[in-house]
């Protein structure tokens, strides 16, 4: 079926389209149709124009495209790891020793401001993540947890010859060890080169810090280098562009990927954003005040029901999980 | 537009090729689907999902022309399996639970929405109440060929008759209403 450009509208069609009526093949007559002249298009506007104003409400509103296509790579991103690569289900945190250990985390907004320079590395395969935690494995079996609002790049050939990758946001590597191709991840302008153990990179507007958990790392930019060991943290300065030593690791920045925490003096509200992610769960406070209650307390690789019985007790609240839903209420209160 | 072939030439496992499609179709389709559906973020939930198959199904893909009528026709089913879904939860679901307040009514005066008012119901009797039955019942053009029986082409004509006299009687209205219109399109 086809309607010839110069043809004048077909109000017959045009009214089975505008009323849901029209088949596949009429919808795309009348697209052709439309794009073949903008007078018909002009057309159509004042037709749908006239239709929308008969009745209340908006009428057709293209949502924002760009934003559409967006939305829509991350749910490819999401049913790609799904089919392509099997999500292993346990973090293997206590077989580390089979590889390395690697998280980075880094606030998005740097890189907001920052000019991706790595491009360079012609990078085509992506994953990223919403306000998900996506559970991955790469060509080489290293596994790669991506926390929220994060984007992980590579090229199709990782693990041909070296295994480069592209950070923005946080992500935390289960590296497997091979010396003859080393592990880079590129971080805003530095790279982190993993020597042989287990850390974790924190970044913010103004900092990059890796914390390093067992082994070593290497932190460069051009020939400035620095070697960050196990209870060290490096700090990269984004204004100086200096690099220094302190001590220090935050283990429960690295939890939503190990599950491993250690909440001192934290708040009810702190402890569920660090368990909502490391557990996939979502929790719902039958009383906002909830939210401001301190606890004290360390997990190992714990599960969750566990956590939750430790903060039932400690707080003398109530927690009740549906599905993926924890409800948390003062005791006797629902 | 020889989309097919670059779009194969990048054919990643990153969905190259029906994100290039998406880009080439989303607005068309989304449209289409609004008209079945009359709700945007419903159109855009379906346009999703059928592009989701679609990338299921990339290794499958021939030429560009194939792939249109299966976007097409993927939309219109997916569409009319949604409208299935939402009778049966209107069923459960209370009427009328939709905001009173609709910003979009703003921007429309008053005075013009009465005069294609006006308009309608000058429209030949049976003109009027097959468009009526259309456009404010939301009835299937079947299901108004069986309540007065008549054939489903005499509906589609009636309808095409009465937009067309709509649209002569108020040609001078619809000027300001296409400059409005134009901004949100």
């Amino acid at each position: 079926m086809s309607i010839s450009s110069d043809q004048p509208m077909d109000m017959e069609l045009l009214g089975k389209y505008l009323s849901g009526e029209a088949s596949p093949e009429e919808a795309m007559a009348i697209d052709e149709w439309l794009a073949a002249d903008p007078e018909n298009r002009r057309q159509f506007q004042e037709i749908t124009a006239l239709w929308e104003n008969m009745t209340p409400g908006k009428g057709h509103q293209l949502p924002d495209k760009t934003e559409a296509v967006q939305e829509f790579k991350r749910l490819l991103t999401k049913k790609g790891i799904a089919t392509v690569h099997p999500i292993r289900k346990v973090f293997p945190y206590k077989s580390i020793a089979a590889g390395l250990l690697l998280l980075v985390c880094a606030t998005s907004a740097y890189f907001l401001l920052y000019k991706k320079p790595a491009d360079t590395l012609i990078s085509k395969v992506v994953k990223q993540t919403n306000a998900d935690v996506l559970r991955d494995t790469l060509p080489d079996h290293s596994v790669v947890v991506l926390n929220s609002f994060s984007q992980l790049k590579y090229a199709p050939n990782f693990n041909e010859k070296k295994r480069e990758l592209l950070l923005q946001g946080q992500a935390w590597f289960d590296v497997t060890a091979d010396p003859q191709k080393p592990f880079v991840v590129q971080v805003g302008d530095i790279h982190i080169k993993v020597l042989g153990t287990s850390f974790n990179v924190i970044q913010d507007t103004n900092h990059i810090a890796v914390s390093v958990k067992t082994g070593a790392i290497l932190m460069y930019r051009g020939a400035d280098n620095i070697t960050v060991k196990a209870g060290q943290k490096g700090v990269y300065n984004v204004g100086s562009q200096h690099f220094s030593l302190s001590d220090a690791v935050n283990i429960n920045s690295m939890g939503y990927a190990t599950r491993v925490f250690n909440f001192e003096n934290a708040t009810l509200k702190e402890v569920t954003t660090e368990l909502s992610k490391a557990y996939n769960v979502k929790f719902i406070f039958g009383n906002q005040a909830l939210e401001n209650n301190t606890i004290s307390s360390s997990f190992e690789d714990k599960p969750l029901e566990y956590i939750l019985e430790v903060i039932s007790i400690t707080l003398n609240v109530e927690c009740r999980k549906e599905q993926n839903i924890v409800y948390i209420s003062e005791m006797g209160k629902k | 537009m020889d989309l097919h072939k670059a779009a194969k030439q990048e054919q990643t496992h990153d969905g190259g090729v029906v994100v290039q499609y998406f880009h080439a179709y989303f607005e068309v389709l989304h449209r289409y689907a609004y008209t079945i559906l009359r709700d945007n973020d419903e159109a855009k939930d379906a346009v999703q999902a059928v592009f989701l198959k679609l990338w299921e199904k990339r290794e499958a893909l021939n030429e560009e022309q194939s792939v249109k009528s299966y976007l097409y026709t993927a939309v219109y089913h997916q569409c009319l399996n949604m409208k299935r879904h939402q009778k049966i939860k209107e069923k459960y679901v209370a009427e009328n639970d939709k905001p009173i307040y609709d910003p979009g009514n703003d921007l429309i005066s008053k005075e013009r929405s009465n005069q294609i008012l006006r308009e309608i119901e000058n429209l030949p009797p049976q003109c009027r109440l097959i468009f009526s039955k259309s456009r404010f019942e939301g009835k299937k053009y079947a299901e108004i060929a069986a309540e007065l029986s008549l054939s489903v082409k005499t509906v589609e004509v009636q309808i095409g008759k009465a937009l067309r006299t709509l649209r002569q009687k108020l040609l001078g209205i619809m000027m300001i209403i296409t400059s409005f219109f134009i901004v949100k399109f």
